[in-house]
C-alpha cells in the first residue's frame, strides 16, 4: 500500500528530512515494542539499553533507506534492533551470565493448539509444527535469542554444517507452507 | 546442491533475517540490498513471514535516559554549544512521584533568561531515580509557542494519565514550566 502512508511511515519520512520531533514521536511509538526485543536477546537491561540506543541512532542516519514499499516500518526498525543485539552478543564473545534461553518461552511456540495467538501467529505456528522438533528449535534459538550456528550445534550437540543446511531447509519448508 | 541466483538470493534475504548471517557479510549483503529491489522484497518477506515470533514478546518502555543519550550521540541534545549552559537552572530534578504530582496545585514554575543564539530551548524533568521522566522542549521565539512533551520512560500502565504540563515563553524569553494536576473526577 505504498500510496496510504501509515503514521509510522511518515514519521520515518520525516525523520528522513531531519524532523527531529518526527524522531522523537517514532521513538516514543515503537520503544517499549524494541526494547522488549532487544531484552529478550541481550539478557540483561544494560545492555538491552545500549543496544536501543545504538539502533536508533542507526535509525536517525539510515531513515533516508526505508523504503515503505519493502515492508512495514515495524519489521524493519525490529530488523535494525535484532542485528544490533546480535552483534553486542558477538561482540561479548559470550553470553552474559545469567542469561539462559527461557525454555518456557520456547516451548510456547511447540506447544501444540496454543489458543491465545493472532492469526498471523497462528499460521506461522501450524508451518513450524510441521517441522521436526530440532530443526525447528534450532529456527527459533537463532532469531529469538540470537544464537550464532556454532552455538545452536553446541546447544543441540550437532556439527555445525548440520545446523546450517537445516536451517535452510526448514526456512524453505516454512516459506512454501507460509506462502501456500 | 547448485543453487540458482534466486535460490541463493532467497537463502541470503533468510539468513539475514534470521540473524545468523556474520556481520561483516551482512554489511556487504546490506549494500547489495539498498540496489537490488528484487532482493530487498525478498528480505521484507521474509520479515513479515517471521514477524510473529516476536508477539509473545512483552513490551517495555525503556528508562529515561536511553532516549537522553541517543539525543546526545545525535548531536541534539539539550545542551546547546556555548561557553556556558544556559539553562542550568532550568533542569529540574525535582522529585515528582506521582502521589506528589496529586498532592500539589502547580508542581514547578522555572524561569531562566533566553540567551541570543538558541535554536531551542528545552529542559529535563526527571523524577528522583532517573528512570521515569519528561522531556520538554519548544522553538526560542517569544510568545505562546507549542509544546513538545515526550513522556520518557514511563510504561503506559504506569503513566499518570491526569497529569498535565505546560511549557510557555514570556515575551521577555523567558520560559515557564507548570506541571498541574488534572479537574478532580466527576
Amino acid at each position: 500500500m505504498p500510496d496510504q502512508l501509515s503514521p509510522l511511515t511518515e514519521l520515518v519520512r520525516r525523520t528522513a528530512a531531519g524532523d527531529k520531533s518526527a524522531f522523537a514521536a517514532l521513538y516514543q511509538a515503537t520503544a517499549a515494542k524494541l526494547f522488549g526485543v532487544a531484552l529478550r536477546i541481550s539478557g540483561r537491561r544494560e545492555i538491552a539499553e545500549e543496544v536501543l540506543q545504538e539502533a536508533f541512532v542507526a535509525i536517525w542516519g539510515r531513515a533516508k533507506d526505508y523504503d515503505p514499499v519493502r515492508g512495514s516500518v515495524m519489521t524493519w526498525l525490529v530488523t535494525i534492533v535484532r542485528h544490533c543485539a546480535i552483534d553486542q552478543l558477538r561482540h561479548q564473545q559470550s553470553r552474559p551470565e545469567g542469561h539462559s534461553v527461557p525454555e518456557e518461552l520456547l516451548s510456547n511456540f511447540i506447544a501444540i493448539g496454543r489458543t491465545d495467538m493472532g492469526v498471523e501467529m497462528r499460521a506461522l505456528q501450524r508451518c513450524l509444527d510441521e517441522l521436526d522438533p530440532q530443526p525447528r528449535q534450532a529456527v527459533l534459538l537463532a532469531y529469538l535469542y540470537g544464537l550464532t550456528r556454532d552455538e545452536i550445534a553446541a546447544r543441540l550437540a550437532v556439527p555445525v554444517g548440520t545446523v546450517k543446511s537445516s536451517l535452510w531447509r526448514s526456512l524453505e519448508r516454512l516459506q512454501r507452507c507460509l506462502d501456500s | 546442491m547448485r543453487y540458482d541466483t534466486s535460490q541463493l538470493s532467497e537463502r541470503l534475504a533468510a539468513d539475514y533475517v534470521l540473524g545468523t548471517m556474520p556481520r561483516r557479510a551482512r554489511s556487504r549483503f546490506e549494500r547489495v540490498v539498498a540496489r537490488d529491489a528484487t532482493l530487498a522484497a525478498r528480505v521484507a518477506a521474509w520479515a513479515e513471514r517471521l514477524k510473529p515470533l516476536d508477539n509473545d514478546t512483552e513490551e517495555q518502555m525503556p528508562p529515561a535516559r536511553v532516549w537522553r543519550a541517543i539525543e546526545r550521540q545525535i548531536g541534539f541534545a539539550h545542551i546547546p554549544a556555548g561557553p556556558r549552559p544556559w539553562f542550568g537552572g532550568v533542569t529540574l530534578w525535582r522529585g515528582f512521584g506521582a502521589a506528589a504530582l496529586a498532592a500539589c496545585a502547580v508542581a514547578a514554575v522555572c524561569v531562566v533568561v533566553k540567551p541570543p543564539a538558541l535554536t531551542k530551548l528545552a529542559a529535563d524533568l526527571a523524577d528522583k531515580t532517573g528512570l521515569a521522566g519528561w522531556s520538554v522542549a519548544a522553538p526560542p521565539h517569544a510568545g505562546d509557542v507549542g509544546l513538545s512533551l515526550m513522556d520518557l520512560g514511563i510504561s503506559t500502565r504506569e503513566r499518570p494519565r491526569w497529569l498535565r504540563a505546560a511549557l510557555l515563553l514570556t515575551s521577555e524569553g523567558k520560559m515557564a514550566i507548570t506541571l498541574e494536576p488534572p479537574a478532580p473526577p466527576r
